[in-house]
């Protein structure tokens, strides 16, 4: 028996073709409106609680482990504990949950509390009320969030915090790492903003500009998850919307099929999109290394063919690999 | 199949006789061949050749280490002295990561 690191386990399910790790995004609605929100897009009704449970069934089947059960918000499900539930216990997968915990409830905490869950993420876009709720649309979300991790932290529940670096928080980034550790959760930023799912670019105006992520990432490091080459859309990871399409990851902008037409199974190892999304090779980044650009899309083919949707974008490898899919 | 390094203790009857069970913060998947095992405790992710995987999936909460040593030995055909030290080395090893517990003791 050998103890693997997590790039070590994923190195292998991309070989073999497993959908190790999956994120579903359980529906499209919101209690917040946060201003950088890519807003899950739902072309067709979202998955009854019958559908989300044989869909569990079939990733459990096709070697899934680690699930991410993310939204829209999650907690706005009135199925989600039924849901989360019968992932641990039927499922036996390794649960991540993305909430923002703003409808966190002592009984709710009990349950999170009461199952075997790997963690619960949440998002701070502001290190004070004034700055998150703004981010957030929602006066009170601020404490509202701050209260959910309280009663998660009371009762053990493994808990960690992120945030989107935008333009109008990057000032504040020093101020909500302090934050966490008062509230002692770890937490780690992300600078990725992405189009929204139907192709709109609204987002893209509180991303930072070119020389602020420079910036960003000469102090705190490269933190991006998508190094060129390393990606592994569409081998180990996919993601599914709450109508049930299936994409090679969240970002991408075009699915692979819905599950509500085929099944898994086949659009994992057969649909021409999975098979496009998993040909690139890290050859296929060289020029990218050297690509003036790069700061922008930081090496994630779905952020770079998000940004060559609906108008001229500099980089002609994104545009080029957006019309192989379309 | 062979011993893991610190593995190769005296075998004491007193572990024939143990009942192992998979902890409850512990997540498993097989393919083939092969398991991956995490524990949610630890967050570490593992994988098993196909022995200790052999090993693993017979543990049941019900089987002894006498039983699993039984099952391993008839379905490799292997001399069961042969196979009793790897197997309680294996599972130790589990043991050791917090990956398996023995609630039902018997010593």
């Amino acid at each position: 028996m050998t103890e693997s690191s997590h790039p070590d386990i994923y190195a292998v399910m991309n070989e073999r073709l497993i959908p190790f790790g999956v994120s579903l995004e359980l529906t499209a609605k919101c209690n917040l409106d946060c201003i950088h929100c890519y807003h899950v897009n739902c072309s067709r009704p979202e998955l009854s609680t019958n559908e989300v449970k044989s869909l569990l069934d079939e990733l459990s089947g096709l070697g899934t482990m680690e699930l991410t059960l993310s939204g829209g918000e999650p907690l706005v499900r009135d199925d989600f504990t039924g849901i989360l539930e019968y992932a641990v216990k039927t499922g036996g997968f390794s649960v991540k949950i993305f909430s923002n915990l703003t409808l966190m409830t002592p009984p709710l905490a009990d349950f999170f509390s009461s199952l075997p869950l790997n963690s619960v993420e949440t998002t701070l876009l502001g290190p004070d009320e004034a700055l998150h709720d703004r981010l957030t649309g929602r006066r009170g979300s601020f404490e509202a969030t701050l209260s959910g991790i309280e009663l998660l932290r009371e009762r053990d529940v493994r808990l960690s915090a992120k945030t989107i670096v935008m333009k109008k928080n990057i000032e504040y980034l020093d101020a909500m790492y302090h934050l966490a550790k008062k509230l002692e959760i770890p937490f780690r930023h992300d600078d990725g903003v992405f189009v929204e799912s139907d192709g709109s670019r609204k987002p893209l105006a509180h991303q930072l500009p070119d020389t602020d992520l420079k910036r960003l990432r000469r102090k705190y490091g490269a933190v991006s998850l998508h190094h060129p080459g390393l990606c592994n859309i569409g081998k180990s990871v996919m993601s599914i919307g709450p109508d049930g399409c299936v994409y090679p990851c969240g970002p991408f902008p075009v699915p692979a099929g819905n599950v509500r037409d085929a099944s898994l199974r086949d659009i994992w190892y057969d649909s021409p999109v999975m098979g496009q999304a998993r040909k690139l090779r890290s050859d296929d980044y060289r020029v990218c290394r050297s690509c003036r650009y790069l700061v922008r899309c930081n090496g994630c083919i779905a952020m770079g063919m998000g940004l060559a949707r609906g108008r001229r974008y500099p980089c002609r490898l994104a545009a080029s690999r957006l019309r192989l899919l379309i | 199949m062979s011993n893991r390094k610190g593995y190769n203790r005296p075998v004491s009857t007193d572990i024939l006789k143990k009942v192992p069970a998979v902890r409850r913060n512990v997540t498993t998947r097989v393919m083939g061949n092969e398991a991956f095992v995490m524990s949610l405790d630890t967050v570490k992710t593992y994988s098993m050749n196909e022995t200790a995987s052999k090993v693993w999936t017979l543990i049941d909460g019900v089987r002894t280490v006498r039983d699993i040593i039984r099952l391993v030995t008839d379905e490799y055909d292997v001399p069961e002295n042969d196979c009793r030290s790897s197997v309680i080395g294996i599972i130790r090893q589990f043991s050791d990561e917090q990956l398996v517990n023995f609630p039902d003791r018997h010593d």
